[in-house]
C-alpha cells in the first residue's frame, strides 16, 4: 500500500484555451478511504486517469510514496482499478478469475501460495461459497464482488481506483456491497480512492472527501466537515438532498440582518432542510408560504415531510413533522446556518 | 381509464394480476431488476415482449393495435433521439403527424423546449447536449405526442445524482399539468414518494401490492413489500407467541432509535442490544449497521440498519441499546 502525493498536478488538453484540471495538491494517506465527488465534467476522469497512468499532467508531480511515478506507465504503478460494470473473464470460474492477476505478472508463485491468497480474500468478501462457479453463472452483485476480489488480491497492489463501483448495482444490495467494501479497506488496509457523482456514497465510504469541481477541489475533509460546514455555495448545494438553501441577506428581517453583521457580514445566507424548525406563521421572524409537500417516511408515529416554501422570491425546502398544506404561512426558526461572500464561507452560526 | 388484465409479466400464468392505472394520476411502479418493470412498459406501448394480456384505455381494447396506433407515450433509460435531426426537428416529429399548421408547431417547440430547459439549443444535434439534456429532449418527444398514456421507465437512472435529483422536482410539476395518465419505473423507494399519486409494486413478475405511496409504507402487504418499499431494507424480528396473524415481524431502519438520543419509555417501546459493526454518515443521515439478538437464542442474530437524521457519532464495535415503538412494529406473512 501507498501514501498518494500529488504536488500542483495540472491537465491542459493539447491546444486548449483553459485547463481540465487547475493545480491542485493532495494527500492520500496509507491504507486510507478517499472519496473524490463532482458532476459530470467536473473533471474526475481526467484525474483518475493521471492517478492510473492513463493521462501524464502538463504540470506538477505525482508520487506513490516517495517514488516519482509522474512518467510511469499505469502498469508500473501496481494499482488496481474496478469499474461501474464488472470486467470478468466470463469462461474462468470465480476462483480462475481471481486467480488470474497473480499467475500473469511473471510473479513465479507456487500454486499453493496463490490458494492461500484467493482463499483469504474470497473469506474476505464473503464470495468463498462461489470459487467453483463460472463467472458468468453469477449475479451481477457477485460479479462485482469478484472484480473487487481481483483488484486486491495482489498483495503489492499500491491502491484501488474505484469508478463508480455502485452504479450498475440494485439499491436492495448496495448497502451490502458498501459493507463488503469497506470492511476490506479496513481489514486489509488497503488505499482506496473511490470516484463518484453520488453524495451518499462518497460521504459514506470515505474517512475523507474531496469535492470537485470546474477542474478545481473546494474542499476537502471529514464527512461531517465539509456537510455541516462548507467552505463554498456550490459545496453546500451539491451535498445533502436536498441541498442548502441560500437567501439573501439583504431580503431577510431586520432583526436577523443585524445579528449577522457581527458574523462575518454575508451576502447570502446557508442553512439546511434539516437545520430549520417550521411553525404557524408569526413565532419568528422569517416567513414563507407552503408551495409543495413531498413525504419522506413517518418518526414516532408522525409523517415526516420535505416541504418547498415560498419566500418572497426565493424557494427553499424544510424538512419537519409539521402538518402544513399548500398554501399555509409559516414561520422558520434557523437553528444553524452558514454565511457568504461571492460564494465563500465568511461566518457561521449555531450548534452542531 | 387505462388498465391491463390477466397479464403475465414473464409469460407465466401463475404470475396474472389486474391492475387499473389513476386516470390523470401518476403511477411509480416499483420493482428490482428482473421485477417485470420494462416488460409491462412494453406490452403497455405495444413493443415486443414475453408479457401478455389484454390491455384497454376507457374500455377500448389496445391488445391487438400497433404501437403507432396507440395513444401513448414512452421513454427508455436508454435515450433515444434523431441523431442527425436538432433539437427543433426532433420535438417537431410527433407535432407533424398530429396536422398542425407551421406556426402552431414552431409555437409548440418553443414551448416545450422552454419548459424542459432545452430552449437555448434548438438548432443543436443531440449530441451536442449532455446527457440530461439529451434525456430532456427524449421527455419533450413524449409530450409533444400529447398521448393519453406517458410510460417513463427509468427514465432518469443513468444521470447524475445531482441532476437526477433537480429533474424529479421538475417532472412533478411538468405532468401534474399534462391530464395524461403516467406511468414511472424505478427502483428507489423516494421516487415513489416524490412522484408517485399511486406506487404499484412488483417482484418477480409478480403484483406485491398497490396503493398511495403512504399507504403501501405503512400498511406492507408482506415481507416483501415492505422490504421493497425500504432503503436500506427492513430489520427482521421473529414472531413471539401470542401475536397476531403473521410469519415474521419487522421493523423500518428509521424507526429505530438509538439508546443515546432518548429514554425509552416502558410500556410503549422495547428494547434490543446491538453489536454495532458499521456506521456511516451521509451528512443528513446516519446509518448504524450491527447485530441484534432479537430472540431469547444467544447464538441466533439478524443484521439490523438503524436509519437516523443527522450526524450522530456511534464507536463501532461495541454494545448499544436500541429503543422500537410497539406501533412501528409490523407484523408480516412472508408471501
Amino acid at each position: 500500500m501507498a501514501r498518494i502525493r500529488l504536488d500542483g498536478v495540472g491537465f491542459t488538453y493539447l491546444g486548449a484555451d483553459a485547463a481540465t484540471l487547475a493545480p491542485l495538491s493532495m494527500d492520500i494517506s496509507h491504507g486510507e478511504a478517499f472519496s473524490l465527488l463532482g458532476a459530470s465534467g467536473a473533471g474526475k476522469t481526467t484525474l483518475l486517469n493521471l492517478l492510473s497512468g492513463i493521462l501524464q499532467p502538463t504540470r506538477g508531480r505525482i508520487y506513490f510514496d516517495d517514488v516519482d511515478v509522474t512518467g510511469l506507465p499505469g502498469r508500473a504503478r501496481h494499482l488496481a482499478q474496478v469499474f461501474q460494470f464488472p470486467v470478468l473473464y466470463q469462461s474462468m470460474t470465480v476462483g480462475e478469475n481471481l486467480a488470474f492477476p497473480l499467475t500473469t505478472r511473471g510473479l513465479n508463485r507456487n500454486p499453493a501460495d496463490i490458494a492461500l491468497r484467493v482463499k483469504a480474500v474470497a473469506e474476505e468478501l464473503n464470495i468463498e461459497g462461489i470459487l467453483n462457479r463460472g463467472a458468468n453463472g453469477i449475479s451481477l452483485f457477485e460479479k462485482q464482488l469478484v472484480a473487487i476480489g481481483r483488484a486486491l488480491v495482489r498483495p503489492d497492489v499500491s491502491m484501488v481506483l474505484l469508478d463508480e463501483p455502485l452504479t450498475a448495482v440494485e439499491p436492495s444490495v448496495k448497502w451490502r456491497l458498501r459493507q463488503t467494501l469497506k470492511q476490506a479497506q479496513r481489514d486489509l488496509g488497503v488505499t482506496m480512492v473511490y470516484v463518484t457523482h453520488d453524495q451518499t456514497e462518497a460521504l459514506t465510504f470515505a474517512e475523507r472527501v474531496a469535492v470537485l469541481a470546474d477542474g478545481e477541489i473546494l474542499q476537502t475533509g471529514s464527512p461531517e466537515d465539509v456537510y455541516q460546514n462548507p467552505t463554498h455555495e456550490f459545496v453546500g448545494h451539491f451535498l445533502g438532498s436536498p441541498g442548502m438553501n441560500f437567501l439573501p441577506v439583504a431580503e431577510l428581517p431586520e432583526t436577523l440582518r443585524h445579528r449577522l453583521k457581527h458574523q462575518g457580514d454575508p451576502e447570502r445566507l446557508g442553512f439546511r432542510p434539516e437545520s430549520a424548525k417550521l411553525s404557524a406563521a408569526g413565532a419568528f421572524d422569517l416567513t414563507g408560504v407552503v408551495s409543495s409537500r413531498r413525504i419522506l417516511g413517518t418518526q414516532q408515529g408522525d409523517v415526516i415531510s420535505m416541504y418547498g416554501l415560498q419566500c418572497g422570491d426565493h424557494s427553499v425546502f424544510v424538512r419537519s413533522s409539521a402538518s402544513q398544506v399548500v398554501g399555509d404561512p409559516v414561520s422558520i426558526d434557523l437553528r444553524h446556518w452558514v454565511g457568504f461572500r461571492n460564494g465563500i464561507r465568511v461566518g457561521r452560526h449555531g450548534a452542531e | 381509464m387505462l388498465r391491463v388484465d390477466r397479464v403475465c409479466l414473464d409469460g407465466n400464468e401463475a404470475t396474472a394480476f389486474d391492475y387499473s392505472f389513476a386516470p390523470g394520476e401518476m403511477t411509480v411502479v416499483l420493482g428490482g431488476n428482473l421485477s417485470g418493470k420494462t416488460n409491462l412498459c412494453r406490452l403497455l406501448a405495444g413493443l415486443p415482449t414475453r408479457a401478455c394480456g389484454d390491455v384497454s384505455y376507457k374500455e377500448q381494447p389496445l391488445t391487438d393495435l400497433p404501437p403507432q396506433q396507440r395513444s401513448v407515450a414512452v421513454v427508455f433509460q436508454a435515450f433515444v433521439n434523431y441523431p442527425n435531426w436538432t433539437v427543433a426537428q426532433n420535438i417537431a416529429s410527433p407535432l407533424i403527424a398530429q396536422g398542425l399548421s407551421r406556426e402552431v408547431q414552431e409555437q409548440k417547440i418553443r414551448s416545450l423546449a422552454q419548459t424542459l430547459g432545452i430552449g437555448d439549443f434548438l438548432d443543436r444535434n443531440p449530441e451536442e447536449l449532455s446527457g440530461g439534456q439529451q434525456q430532456r429532449l427524449a421527455i419533450a418527444r413524449a409530450l409533444a405526442q400529447q398521448a393519453d398514456v406517458l410510460v417513463l421507465d427509468e427514465p432518469l437512472v443513468n444521470l447524475d445524482y445531482k441532476l437526477r435529483e433537480a429533474l424529479v422536482l421538475e417532472l412533478k410539476a411538468l405532468l401534474s399539468e399534462t391530464q395524461a395518465t403516467v406511468i414511472y419505473t424505478s427502483s428507489d423507494p423516494r421516487d415513489a414518494f416524490a412522484l408517485g399519486d399511486q406506487v404499484l409494486l412488483l417482484e418477480k413478475n409478480r403484483k406485491l401490492q398497490a396503493g398511495t405511496p403512504l399507504e403501501v409504507y405503512q400498511q406492507p402487504a408482506n415481507l416483501a413489500a415492505a422490504h421493497l418499499m425500504s432503503d436500506p431494507g427492513v430489520n427482521r424480528l421473529p414472531l413471539i407467541k401470542g401475536d397476531e396473524a403473521g410469519d415474521c415481524r419487522a421493523v423500518r431502519p428509521e424507526h429505530v432509535r438509538l439508546g443515546s438520543e432518548a429514554a425509552p419509555s416502558a410500556d410503549t417501546e422495547l428494547d434490543f442490544e446491538m453489536q454495532v459493526d458499521s456506521v456511516e454518515r451521509s451528512g443528513d443521515e446516519t446509518f448504524v449497521h450491527g447485530r441484534v439478538n432479537a430472540t431469547e437464542r444467544a447464538d441466533v442474530t439478524e443484521h439490523w440498519v438503524v436509519r437516523r437524521p443527522g450526524m450522530h457519532s456511534v464507536e463501532e464495535r461495541q454494545v448499544m441499546t436500541l429503543h422500537v415503538r410497539r406501533d412501528d412494529i409490523l407484523t408480516l406473512v412472508v408471501d
